[in-house]
């Protein structure tokens, strides 16, 4: 082709490009400000421990927020569909980080949802912060999170262990009347956390505990503890424990003679601890965040049932459990943020539309969820459940919480 | 802490140290006649357990039942190892071999993990968890099945070496290949027969455990004690690996009882340092002896 020629090709050309780049730019719109942000997609990143001893929590968010994420993509955001990248911390704070600077730098994510566990999430609380990426916990519930306040930190289903702690201590003195506790707990962040609440809510209600052991994460015999723990003559034992651990100490409490009550937290309560425990786990109570539990023939939660078991028929016994119930609702909560953020979505509008949601229940088997600047723990349902003929039902004890 | 507390974490320890010393006879086992630390013996322990899953929970065996075809099953995964990873390289130096368990116990864990993810599956109990109280001392009745079944394990063992053609042959292949070899002794087949033995056993351990802890892909980790408890005992005699187990088990229960959960892997550690520096034959074994 003839030099002239090309040159009079460019030119004709020239402003169909400047006016098609125009279009490009004013198409993907907040691309150029908001990391993962194109015309058509919404990328977040997903962490959780999907391997490891705390896979059950990391495995089960993430399943919870695919199978709402199906029916979100029913009608895009604003044009735009949601996409999510899940990497796994392994429940560890160097394998969360590594998680969340990949998703973060290499990825370009818009925000981070967690599934994790606390040990992992307050890991990523400097980074994330720093960085200015909103960060959205489901099941994670170390107070570091939410104090001091962070702009870009929420909690969602999960509830922030001083608040839980208060609970449990409540339902210790005010239901079983205990004046020597016990506690047993994790010697993780979570467990760490849970255990120095519950000993400040007994001590300032002038209960002195009188026995306190740890457990490693993965332990499987805690005969130490529990002898130590006897020794000392207490009349209730408090866990701070995950369920692979709490239905092992059960079981071995009960054949060491343990016949005090034995309560725990929300990180205990799933169909599998009376599935592990057998009838060592009748008369176990602990606490519960959602309006309705597996068990529960409630219309919604069987729906929701029905649409879980269609989508992972071949998850292990005890799935569905919180996490999956705690992902599935949040991932509504986050999609309706991205949606009142508008279309020239940014991260501070999806914070300000975060922080805009009051009495706001994205499907029927969540509880509330409320936010504000000052607040960013959404959910402030509280309720125990009991082990009653191998399964968990709904106890009649509402729990005195101040710190509300 | 009193009498009767210290005799609850003794009894408490050997119920975890019978599952020691059953996983740490086929570490022996196979050392015995190989000169190889099986470093896959852990995953015989994790295939037992989901074995054990499929058949008796999955499938709806009785456990009885459950546990033999279980058992099986690991013995031609052990089989199918032995003949494919171990016997092609028993002319390689011993370090390439042993590299090579290893990295069949990483495949096996990371096989089971692209298959089960890693979930924790509860696993029925297999008697009444129904304390039972004697002397002052509570104990499950599955425990005391526990440790009566591992008992029985020991004394089939002891048979075999003992009374049996094959068990003599065994003995005579580790004692001196060459020798066996010259009185007829197939050392391949005595290298199959202990990989078989070595996965029954460990299998076995699996389906003891199951119960007690569920099943998941990382139960195998139980061989690092079973090797301190192999190790105790001197790491070539087998009735030193039982009383290793047992040991043990005892030694880290009743450690965790009096001071704390953590000083029970210090302490366990700790031992077996003491054992390799002043007692490298462990409290069992015999000194080699080598002519120069």
């Amino acid at each position: 082709m003839p030099l002239r020629a090309f040159d009079k090709l460019a030119a004709i050309l020239r402003p169909v490009a400047v006016f098609a780049g125009f279009i490009c730019l004013s198409t993907s719109g907040a691309s150029a400000q908001s990391p993962g942000v194109t015309g058509d997609t919404i990328l977040l990143g997903g962490i959780g421990p999907l391997t490891g001893p705390a896979s059950w929590v990391g495995l089960g968010a993430r399943d919870g927020f695919m199978l709402a994420l199906d029916e979100i993509s029913v009608a895009p955001i604003h044009g735009r569909k949601i996409k999510i990248i899940w990497e796994d911390d392994g429940g560890t704070p160097s394998g969360a980080f590594a998680a969340a600077k990949k998703l973060v730098e290499r990825e370009k994510v818009f925000a981070i949802f967690s599934g994790q566990t606390s040990n992992g999430a307050v890991a990523l609380i400097d980074y994330l912060s720093d960085n200015k990426v909103p960060f959205f916990n489901t099941t994670a519930a170390s107070d570091k999170l939410v104090n001091p306040l962070r702009k870009n930190i929420f909690i969602g289903a999960s509830m922030p262990q001083s608040r839980t702690g208060e609970g449990v201590v409540s339902l210790a003195i005010d239901y079983h009347k205990a004046k020597r506790p016990a506690m047993l707990s994790p010697s993780d962040e979570q467990g760490k956390s849970f255990a120095t609440w519950q000993e400040k809510w007994f001590n300032a209600r002038g209960v002195q505990v009188v026995a306190k052991a740890e457990h490693a994460a993965g332990d499987a015999d805690f005969t130490g503890q529990l002898v130590q723990i006897k020794a000392s003559n207490p009349d209730i034992l408090v866990l701070a424990s995950a369920i692979p651990a709490a239905s092992i100490i059960l079981r071995q409490a009960r054949e060491l003679g343990f016949t005090i009550p034995i309560i725990g937290g929300s990180s205990s309560t799933g169909a599998a601890l009376p599935q592990a425990a057998g009838p060592a786990a009748e008369g176990y109570q602990s606490a519960w965040l959602s309006p309705y539990f597996l068990s529960d023939p409630a219309p919604e939660n069987q729906e929701f049932l029905k649409k879980y078991r269609s989508k992972y028929s071949t998850t292990a016994s005890g799935r569905p459990n919180y996490p999956d119930y705690f992902g599935y609702a949040d991932a509504f909560v986050v999609a309706e943020s991205l949606r009142r953020a508008g279309r020239d979505v940014t991260r501070e509008k999806f914070i300000t539309a975060l922080e805009s949601l009051k009495d706001f229940r994205g499907t029927s088997v969540a509880s509330l969820r409320n936010f504000s600047p000052e607040n960013h723990v959404g959910n402030a349902d509280l309720s125990f459940l009991v082990v009653k003929n191998g399964q968990f039902v709904t106890m009649d004890f509402h729990p005195i919480i101040k710190s509300k | 802490m009193d009498s009767s507390l210290f005799l609850q974490l003794v009894i408490s320890g050997l119920t975890v140290g019978a599952i020691y010393a059953v996983v740490a006879l086929g570490l022996v086992v196979v050392y015995k006649a190989t000169d190889i630390v099986n470093f896959a013996q852990g995953q015989f322990v994790t295939l037992g357990a989901y074995f054990g899953l499929i058949f008796h929970v999955f499938l709806g065996l009785p456990y009885p039942l459950a546990f033999f075809t279980a058992v099986a099953a690991a013995v031609v995964i052990g089989l199918i190892l032995e003949r494919f990873t171990v016997r092609p390289l028993m002319n390689s130096p011993e370090f390439a071999i042993i590299l090579a368990t290893f990295a069949v116990s990483v495949i096996i864990q990371n096989v089971i993990r692209l298959i089960w993810r890693d979930y924790t599956f509860s696993f029925p109990p297999i008697a009444s968890s129904a304390p039972v109280e004697l002397l002052g001392v509570r104990q499950s009745v599955q425990n005391l099945l526990i440790v009566g079944v591992s008992l029985i394990i020991m004394g089939l063992l002891f048979l075999l070496f003992r009374k049996t053609r094959l068990g003599l042959a065994m003995r005579a292949t580790a004692l001196n290949r060459q020798a066996a070899w010259l009185m007829g002794v197939k050392a391949s087949q005595i290298y199959g027969t202990t990989w078989a033995l070595s996965a029954a056993l460990g299998a076995a351990a699996g389906l003891l455990i199951a119960p007690l802890l569920g099943v998941r892909p990382d139960l195998g980790d139980i061989m690092i004690k079973a090797f301190v408890a192999a190790l105790l005992g001197g790491f070539s005699s087998l009735p030193g690996a039982i009383f290793g187990g047992f040991a043990l088990g005892v030694l880290e229960t009743v450690a965790g009882g009096f001071v704390s959960n953590a000083f029970k892997d210090v302490l366990t550690f700790a031992v077996m340092m003491a054992v390799i520096v002043f007692l490298p034959n462990g409290f069992f074994g015999r000194a080699t002896i080598k002519k120069v």
